[in-house]
């Protein structure tokens, strides 16, 4: 077990995670700064609402960089100097002197007006100063950028070394620590919620959407006029906070609680309109993704990007050409059976649907497409053939009527079915039967004296 | 089969002595080790004139020092380990919803907590806040020829419109202030209530409960809570009035109650409404708003 443990700390956990963390606090940090830029007097400032009176100057417990003097030109010059620190700090220059400087900017304009602030600036303090004992520049930094200049090309490869790391420790657990609080949040938010009368009997979210500051006309008025959605929503928020950490053990329960939070807090944002709060409780949840995760994730988006441009350049490609050269481009190519009455008509069909002439249809019967496609003709009478051009792909049966239709929006309701019965075989055998009876007429491919007519081979 | 024999020199006493194949530096390194640890180190070794051992020695005696190293990092490691355990533990008594542990400890759990690791989780929680609060200023104004008094003066109204309408503002924030600042009046943790609850059934003994009671802080606050609503009706009062001087000014609360759940729908309810009407004040030279 401990040795487990102490294998665990041989390399740094979660730096990706850790990077984006500092880049959206520092944007939020930054957003603050800027938001507020007319009104920083009035709200921090020495004149303002938490000004400096005989009284309060006595009852100032909190440690500000602003409580040091009463000067305007003071007070400007900590909060320019808070904006420069929190621009460093989001591009990670500078790592760990920025890091600390930041909190202490950050703490201080915390400290100075508690009026504005709400359970996303406490998370997000708190957060911060966990931070400070993690490396936040691994990725996506200046810092980064410029230590990796200085390696020029050569390559790092990170080495797995039997002594005991203190550094890695220190950043792991820092890391855990930021995990651990956000869980305690939401499980002692669950716990208070569980425990209130409204919360309990469902009518919590109908009675929070009736107070100005956290509702919006437009949205009261269509959540107020279902009573399922508001006792749902209700029941639901105390039941995936209260569950949050108890998900987090095991991998596809983990995105599922992630899934929910980031849901809760997305409709908290656009419904209650509380931006900066449901941004830094999203912001939250790029810790709970390794870099592992983030890596298989940042491979299929770029391949699905390949895909992508790679179909925009045909497109493109294909506007350049003449309209009878553009259709030897489309993504899909579909071989069906030229001599069979049932199947023309079914793929005219398909190519009235085909608004976005995804698809080329070809009959396999035509021989220059035979000797191009060079497949076996028996298995092309048997099913009908689909191919992708991007992969090579070839599918045949149930699957290219499911090829088809995934390229078709009208048959996209079809999809789901179609997919589940392939998967259990059950698409096949029905395709296989219908197929197996269809009509052949040959046409085209007969000369003046015969035509080949395909017939069921008999098992000898 | 060769050995190594480690006598003490006074009493040429055998302390040890280690068999092995061959008497090389791999063999002499092994067996000096552990006699070359920081602690219990000799100060003189006499050796025969095999020329590999004072290599082994040496090697022996780098290596002892990363593994003494190499130990206190690992004691450090256990204490950081240890320290993380007991901070979320104190962090999560500290969040549960009141029970006696809690009670029992709160001095102590608030003298950790607070004020670099202040939280609240309560979040719209038990029990959210349904009623909606306006705020009005009326004033005194005097621009040098002649005084005159304001109407009511809508303070939040118009904000909550500007936040409907554009989220991306500095109102989204702004329009707390008021509603934040008059909370105050009458906040206390939820632990510290129940004590009060107690202490006035008569259940907890009130002298040992006095730190939590304070009756004086409560002034305090409420004063604190009145003078910043006070700033707030006046920075908008010098926006909205630059050339007159304001002779003083009060402000108006009125507070709407919710339309119940199971009226939802009834069109033309009457939501009952309470109102707190505070006292004339001076202003005191607060920053515009705007």
């Amino acid at each position: 077990m401990i040795n487990k443990l102490v294998s665990l700390n041989n390399k740094k956990h979660m730096l990706i995670g850790a990077s984006l963390i500092r880049i959206t606090l520092g944007f939020i940090i930054l957003y603050n700064y800027i938001i507020h830029y007319h009104q920083r007097s009035f709200l921090w400032g020495p004149n303002g609402i938490t000004g400096f009176s005989e009284t309060s100057l006595e009852n100032i417990t909190l440690f500000s960089l602003y409580n040091f003097s009463t000067s305007s030109l003071y007070f400007d010059l900590i909060y320019h100097l808070g904006m420069i620190v929190a621009l460093s700090f989001l591009v990670g220059y500078k790592g760990k002197v920025t890091s600390i400087l930041n909190f202490i900017f950050v703490w201080s304009i915390m400290a100075r007006n508690s009026l504005i602030l709400d359970g996303g600036d406490n998370i997000s303090r708190i957060i911060l100063f966990y931070l400070l004992f993690a490396k936040t520049t691994a990725y996506f930094s200046v810092d980064s950028y410029l230590k990796n200049k200085r390696k020029g090309s050569k390559e790092t490869t990170e080495i797995s070394v039997n002594h005991f790391s203190l550094r890695n420790l220190v950043h792991n657990l820092a890391i855990l620590a930021c995990l651990t609080q956000v869980s305690i949040m939401y499980l002692s938010s669950g716990f208070h919620k569980a425990s209130g009368e409204m919360w309990q009997n469902g009518t919590a979210i109908y009675y929070i959407l009736q107070v100005d500051e956290f509702s919006h006309p437009f949205f009261r008025e269509i959540l107020h006029s279902s009573d399922l959605f508001l006792v749902l929503a209700t029941l639901m928020t105390v039941i995936i906070q209260l569950a949050f950490p108890f998900l987090l053990f095991n991998r596809y329960t983990r995105y599922l609680a992630m899934f929910g939070v980031i849901s809760m807090h997305s409709g908290i944002a656009v419904v209650m309109g509380l931006i900066s709060f449901s941004f830094l409780m999203i912001a939250n949840q790029l810790l709970f993704l390794s870099d592992k995760e983030y890596k298989s994730l940042s491979s299929y988006v770029k391949q699905k990007y390949i895909s992508t441009s790679t179909r925009l350049n045909v497109r493109k490609v294909r506007n350049t050409l003449p309209v009878s050269a553009r259709s030897s481009l489309r993504p899909i190519v579909v071989l069906y059976d030229g001599w069979c009455p049932f199947c023309m008509k079914s793929i005219k069909r398909f190519q009235r649907l085909d608004w976005f002439n995804r698809m080329e249809f070809l009959s396999f019967r035509d021989k220059k497409v035979l000797e191009h496609y060079q497949l076996d003709i028996e298995l092309l009478e048997k099913r009908m053939h689909s191919l992708q051009r991007s992969t090579q792909k070839i599918e045949d049966g149930i699957d290219s009527i499911n090829r088809i239709c995934k390229n078709t929006p009208l048959l996209w309701v079809v999809v789901p079915c179609l997919s589940i019965s392939s998967t259990l075989g059950v698409g096949a055998k029905v395709y296989d039967w219908i197929a197996s009876r269809r009509t052949i007429f040959p046409t085209g491919g007969c000369d003046e004296s015969s035509c080949e007519i395909p017939v069921k081979k008999r098992p000898e | 089969m060769n050995a190594f024999i480690l006598y003490r020199d006074s009493e040429e006493k055998t302390i040890d002595f280690y068999l092995n194949e061959s008497r090389d530096k791999e063999a002499a390194k092994v067996f000096m080790k552990k006699y070359l640890v920081a602690f219990h180190k000799p100060h003189v070794i006499t050796v025969d004139k095999n020329l590999t051992y004072p290599l082994a020695i040496q090697e022996a005696e780098g290596t002892n020092y990363n593994e003494v190293i190499e130990m206190w990092k690992k004691v450090v490691g256990g204490f950081l380990c240890l320290l993380f355990v007991i901070h979320f533990s104190v962090t999560a008594v500290h969040n549960t919803h009141a029970n006696p542990l809690q009670v029992k400890y709160n001095k102590q759990l608030s003298f950790y907590i607070d004020p670099l690791f202040t939280q609240n989780w309560r979040l719209f929680a038990p029990t959210p806040m349904t009623s909606n609060n306006y705020f009005y200023v009326k004033a005194k104004l005097d621009n040098g020829n002649e005084s005159r008094t304001t109407d009511w003066i809508d303070l939040v109204q118009y904000m909550y419109e500007k936040n409907n309408d554009n989220r991306f503002t500095p109102y989204n924030k702004l329009i707390r202030i008021p509603r934040g600042a008059y909370a105050l009046i009458g906040e206390k943790d939820e632990t510290v209530r129940k004590i009060l609850n107690k202490v006035n059934e008569g259940e907890l003994d009130e002298e040992e409960y006095e730190h939590l009671i304070e009756n004086e802080r409560d002034k305090l606050t409420e004063e604190k809570a009145i003078d910043l609503l006070n700033k707030f009706a006046e920075a908008h009062l010098i926006s909205f009035f630059p050339e007159n001087e304001i002779v003083e000014f009060k402000v108006l609360l009125v507070e709407s109650e919710p339309v119940p759940f199971s009226k939802n729908g009834t069109e033309n309810f009457e939501n009952a409404e309470k109102y707190r009407e505070f006292d004339w004040t001076k202003p005191q030279g607060i920053i515009p708003l705007f």
